[in-house]
């Protein structure tokens, strides 16, 4: 049983013995087929030269996703075998943030005078959590739809590992953008320094986002970025609540580090401006 | 009925007898006593490695068994009546003359306590010290026991290792893979680094930041040898090292660039003159 692309992904779904479930997200295709008394779970990425608008890895893309793709044979997919109770018949999808901050690549960099603020929406490809609800939530698994490089945010001794995206960073928020497997973040940039900011690249700490649905597209809170200086750290303060853009969507994922108040990190910082790599080397 | 009473009255003067009494707080101390200090220092262990590292727990938790030991001892005995005075005393001339004995053994209980203090590595962590390299299962106050990659059992003394240049392989989350390779003098390096840095922008585990760095190492007898250095997480190295060996082997093999091995040339009499080569014809062929 293919799942439309059009339809709420954020469901319950019936296991049916003789059918199994197929979902097409982002860059994922993942299927569940029940066997007897087990349950096997397969999935695999599709290469970009399979669907040219997937695009390259971590760039999101706003071309359209396909709903149909050439189906892969059992050899091409990863496959896990659970072994569930028998009363066990339906199973959710459930959306996440990935486990890491996201450094966030604008395919256009762009600079901010001082004293001067904008709002950016940035696309974040979620992560998928394939739970059963009456086994208090056990997640089968979890995935990225999408799948994502790593990079190193900060210096040697005290950055993080973060998640890299390229994103268009756009000003206004505009119906293409909308996809499924996206969560749109609008983060607010101020910039409070006596300095010309030149945003090339910046970490997203999503551990503290929500994540709010208004029918099939998921959106975050608005983060707001203050930044002092290139010799300061940045204040990041998340609002509460959805956006303006959809005052009534319903909060579905909480944060998973919620914070009471701002805090304050570095989130402009480039590693390239850092001293040690080419010098160092050997 | 006057047995009775007198058999009661008896016991009860031995249940309260000092002797008994002694005996009775003597087995309080080692049957409570005891099972107790154990508890309290695995309590302890199980915090101190939870909220700081797991040697620090290890070692403060020992501190506190041999101290609650010690002090169970020295009560039982002298619970029993044993005058400990001139035990201390015997103790002290013993232990001067244990201290000139062990000086090694205290030189490694203090080496511990700096090694502790300055955390140069911790449990777990993959350690190389002089020509050892392996996982480190516990920090002692007289050792370090360290399981190597082919699953054999280090017990290196800590003085040894203050003493010792260590390197901590997996101290940050990020390491850097030097992958040497040579290319043969007709190649273009520029199509060889555009070939590198595809290879690397097309794995998934190969960081964004820092960049890939190709270096040109040198011209060897054979070839151009280059250092094509990469980043990964620090569990990928192993596993990323060999994909992208194998990666580039493929690509190589897929443009035609050629990966130069030793040629061996034979020559006969003069070097630049080709080697004579006679046809002979068979009998049966003439």
């Amino acid at each position: 049983m293919d799942i439309d692309n059009n339809e709420i992904l954020w469901q319950n779904y019936n296991m049916d013995r003789d059918r199994p479930l197929k979902w097409m997200i982002g860059n994922l295709q993942l299927m569940l087929k029940q066997e007897n008394d087990d349950v096997w779970l397969s999935h695999q990425y599709r290469k970009d030269d399979e669907d040219e608008s997937a695009g390259k890895r971590g760039v999101i893309n706003n071309e359209s996703i396909g709903s149909s793709s050439p189906e892969p044979s059992v050899e091409e997919l990863e496959r896990s075998r659970w072994a569930l109770p028998r009363n066990v018949n339906i199973v959710s999808l459930k959306p996440s943030f990935p486990q890491l901050p996201i450094v966030i690549c604008p395919e256009n960099p762009f600079r901010l005078f001082p004293g001067v603020d904008a709002q950016i929406y940035v696309c974040i490809p979620i992560c998928i959590n394939l739970c059963i609800p009456d086994e208090n939530n056990l997640a089968l698994i979890k995935i990225s739809s999408v799948e994502l490089s790593y990079t190193w945010f900060g210096t040697f001794t005290e950055g993080n590992l973060c998640y890299w995206i390229s994103s268009s960073a756009r000003r206004q928020i505009e119906v293409d953008l909308y996809r499924n497997y996206l969560v749109i973040c609008p983060i607010h940039i101020q910039n409070n320094s006596n300095e010309e900011l030149f945003v090339e690249k910046l970490c997203l700490h999503v551990e503290g986002l929500e994540i709010f649905q208004d029918k099939n597209q998921l959106w975050s809170n608005v983060t707001k970025v203050s930044y002092n200086g290139s010799d300061h750290i940045s204040d990041i303060k998340i609002i509460k609540g959805p956006p303006t853009e959809i005052p009534h969507a319903k909060m579905i994922v909480e944060s998973s580090k919620p914070t009471k108040k701002g805090f304050s990190t570095k989130t402009f910082l480039a590693l390239k401006n850092l001293p040690g790599i080419g010098t160092h080397f050997r | 009925m006057e047995l009775l009473s007198t058999n009661i009255g008896n016991i009860t003067e031995l249940l309260l007898h000092p002797r008994t009494l002694s005996i009775v707080r003597c087995g309080f101390w080692i049957v409570i006593g005891i099972p107790l200090v154990y508890q309290i220092s695995k309590w302890i262990r199980s915090l101190l490695s939870k909220r700081f590292a797991a040697q620090q727990g290890m070692v403060v938790g020992n501190i506190v068994r041999y101290f609650g030991l010690i002090i169970i001892i020295v009560t039982v005995f002298k619970e029993l009546g044993f005058n400990l005075t001139p035990l201390l005393g015997a103790a002290g001339i013993v232990g001067i003359a244990l201290g000139f004995a062990s000086q090694t053994s205290v030189s490694n209980i203090i080496s511990g306590i700096f090694l502790i203090i300055e955390k140069p590595f911790e449990v777990d962590d993959l350690i190389t010290v002089g020509s050892t390299t392996g996982l480190v299962l516990s920090v002692d106050m007289l050792s370090v026991k360290i399981r190597t990659l082919d699953n054999k059992f280090v017990r290196i003394p800590n003085e040894t290792i203050i003493k010792s240049e260590v390197t901590n392989v997996t101290r940050f989350p990020i390491r850097r893979i030097d992958l040497t390779i040579s290319i043969a003098f007709k190649e273009d390096v520029k199509k060889v680094r555009e070939t590198l840095l595809d290879i690397a922008a097309n794995n998934n585990r190969c960081l964004q930041e820092p960049e890939p760095i190709i270096i040109i190492s040198g011209f060897g007898n054979l070839s151009v040898d280059l250092v094509f250095a990469i980043w990964c997480r620090k569990e990928d190295w192993l596993s990323l090292k060999n994909e992208v060996y194998e990666q580039i082997k493929n690509r190589f093999d897929e443009d035609d660039i050629e990966i130069p091995f030793s040629h061996l040339s034979l020559y006969s009499g003069l070097g630049p003159q080709p080697m004579p080569i006679q046809i002979v014809q068979n009998k049966d062929n003439k």
